[in-house]
């Protein structure tokens, strides 16, 4: 890939009616790298993301994506909503909700094409959902939905995936198998950009962090964000650093 | 049966009513707004009174258009009230439709005190009359049935990934503010063509009880769709029938009847899917 910066953020503040979320966020992410996005409750990190996306307006701040702006690049860009926002009744299948990724508003009178049915059959595969491709989505496991989310993305040719909370409500191993999915795509030059609460997990999970308390407190290598004089003053004493370090 | 014209023409009309409310309810329904047609329906009633008041004839495009003009402004207030305040939209909707119905309730006993107009059928609207249908109101139902389903033709999966995923949609760049409008019109043609043989108070039911029926006995959203379509076409057919075989038997009500009797029959047949499934896995 040629880029090397995925996002690049300047002075993005955020707030509703006045209060701000989110003080001030200058930082330059770059590509290849699956990197973490952790803070306690509250601490903007959704915020963060709906922010750099434009589905909440910011107060003020200038955000590029590849160098470009957002909507010169939409179609590289994937989300994958926290789970409990998403519908599981809705009546669709893995397969429809992959298609989406190939819809384009400049063509929207075409059928998706032959080419384009491949592609969703590529992902659906690359996925492990080959199996359950015409299964409504809330017949899927926990994982499995997160991974047919991803599917979508792979299908759309997304560079950046952003991801919010994806392990909540996951066993281990589905997250260790979307975690396997999500570096082979790494390796592949994707930018994996992950909305994370698990301090305990996030060590083994990220090639970097970002670290938010209503401002971001910190961005770097895990060696360098996931230490008691880094986390301390944001989490308290709450945090069994012993438990992490075990990680590391 | 069908040698007597003002049958065909009942039977014409409830099968295209029943076509296009089942298609329109299917997104109404996706979106999770059952309530838009509720709203919608009682929205237009002043809009078709105050078209009657200022035509003095109660010729089908003019009421169309005084229906399309206060249901435009019935979804746009809604629609301006959802965002502007925090209120839910069922709130939302249950105000603008009661003020709304209210006009139109204030304009209706106004047009009584005229005694030349005698009404002219226009209470009809308030409890349906199909046996009124005219040809000319046949047209205008094939006309808007082409409209709607050449739209859906081209739209459909657009309208239900908005239903499902709308910050994706938008995300997408595609408009959805086009998506709306286009939904929007659907429902206010659907609506103000549907409340001649329903009538204000039960034209909803035709909207949104084919599709929930549907979506008992179905998972898949292509099937859901056909199925809807299935059931809302043979209630407002059988419904009608069953009003002609005696005197000043209702049709509204009728087609509601059948309706009930196909979403009673759906619920029991999920509910002994649901039980054999049980079984099997436990």
């Amino acid at each position: 890939m040629k880029e090397q910066t995925s996002i690049d953020v300047k002075g993005l503040q955020m707030g509703y009616h006045g209060n701000i979320v989110l003080k001030s966020v200058d930082v330059v992410l770059e590509t290849g790298k699956i990197i973490g996005i952790i803070g306690p409750n509250g601490s903007g990190k959704s915020t963060f993301i709906k922010g750099i996306l434009g589905i909440v307006s910011k107060m003020s701040g200038n955000v590029t994506f590849f160098n470009q702006s957002l909507n010169a690049v939409r179609n590289r860009i994937a989300y994958v909503p926290q789970r409990e926002s998403v519908d599981w009744d809705f009546p669709i299948s893995v397969n429809e909700l992959v298609e989406m990724g190939v819809y384009q508003p400049t063509k929207w009178w075409k059928k998706s094409s032959a080419a384009d049915q491949e592609k969703i059959k590529q992902a659906i595969e690359k996925v492990g959902l080959t199996a359950f491709a015409s299964r409504q989505i809330g017949q899927l496991s926990g994982g499995q939905q997160q991974r047919a989310f991803v599917a979508r993305a792979l299908v759309q040719g997304a560079d950046l995936i952003i991801m919010d909370e994806p392990f909540v409500g996951i066993d281990m191993s589905s997250q260790e198998a979307i975690l396997l999915l999500l570096q082979e795509l790494r390796n592949e030059g994707k930018t994996i950009l992950i909305v994370h609460h698990d301090l305990a997990t996030v060590a083994n999970y990220f090639d970097k962090v970002m670290l938010f308390n209503n401002e971001l407190v910190a961005y770097g290598s895990i060696n360098e964000v996931i230490t008691p004089a880094v986390l301390a003053p944001v989490y308290g004493t709450i945090v069994d650093f012993s438990q992490i370090k075990q990680h590391v | 049966m069908f040698s007597d014209p003002t049958l065909v023409r009942v039977f014409l009309g409830t099968f295209l009513i029943g076509l296009i409310a089942a298609v329109v309810g299917f997104f109404t329904f996706l979106q999770k707004k059952a309530l838009i047609g509720d709203a919608v329906s009682h929205a237009i009633l002043p809009g078709v009174i105050l078209a009657y008041a200022f035509s003095g004839v109660r010729e089908t495009w003019i009421l169309l258009i005084g229906a399309f003009v206060s249901g435009w402004l019935a979804t746009q207030q809604i629609s301006w009230l959802e965002r502007t305040t925090k209120l839910k939209s069922d709130t939302v909707i249950a105000v603008v439709m009661s003020t709304f119905f209210a006009l139109g309730l204030c304009g209706l006993s106004w047009l009584q005190l005229n005694p030349d107009d005698g009404q002219a059928g226009l209470s009809d609207f308030l409890f349906g009359k199909i046996a009124a249908i005219s040809m000319v109101d046949i047209y205008f139902l094939m006309g808007i049935a082409i409209f709607i389903l050449l739209v859906v033709a081209l739209r459909f999966r657009y309208f239900v990934s908005f239903a499902f995923n709308r910050e994706f949609m938008i995300g997408k760049g595609f408009s959805e503010k086009r998506n709306s409008f286009l939904l929007n019109t659907m429902i206010i043609l659907a609506v103000a063509m549907g409340i001649q043989a329903l009538g204000v108070v039960l034209m909803s039911a035709l909207l949104i009880v084919p599709v929930a029926s549907a979506r008992m006995l179905t998972n898949k959203i292509n099937l859901l769709f056909v199925v809807a379509i299935g059931i809302g076409c043979f209630s407002a057919v059988f419904g009608a029938y069953i009003s002609t075989l005696k005197e000043n038997m209702p049709t509204g009500p009728w087609i509601i009847m059948v309706l009930t009797m196909i979403t009673s029959f759906a619920a029991l047949t999920r509910w002994i899917v649901s039980k054999n499934k049980q079984v099997k896995h436990g």
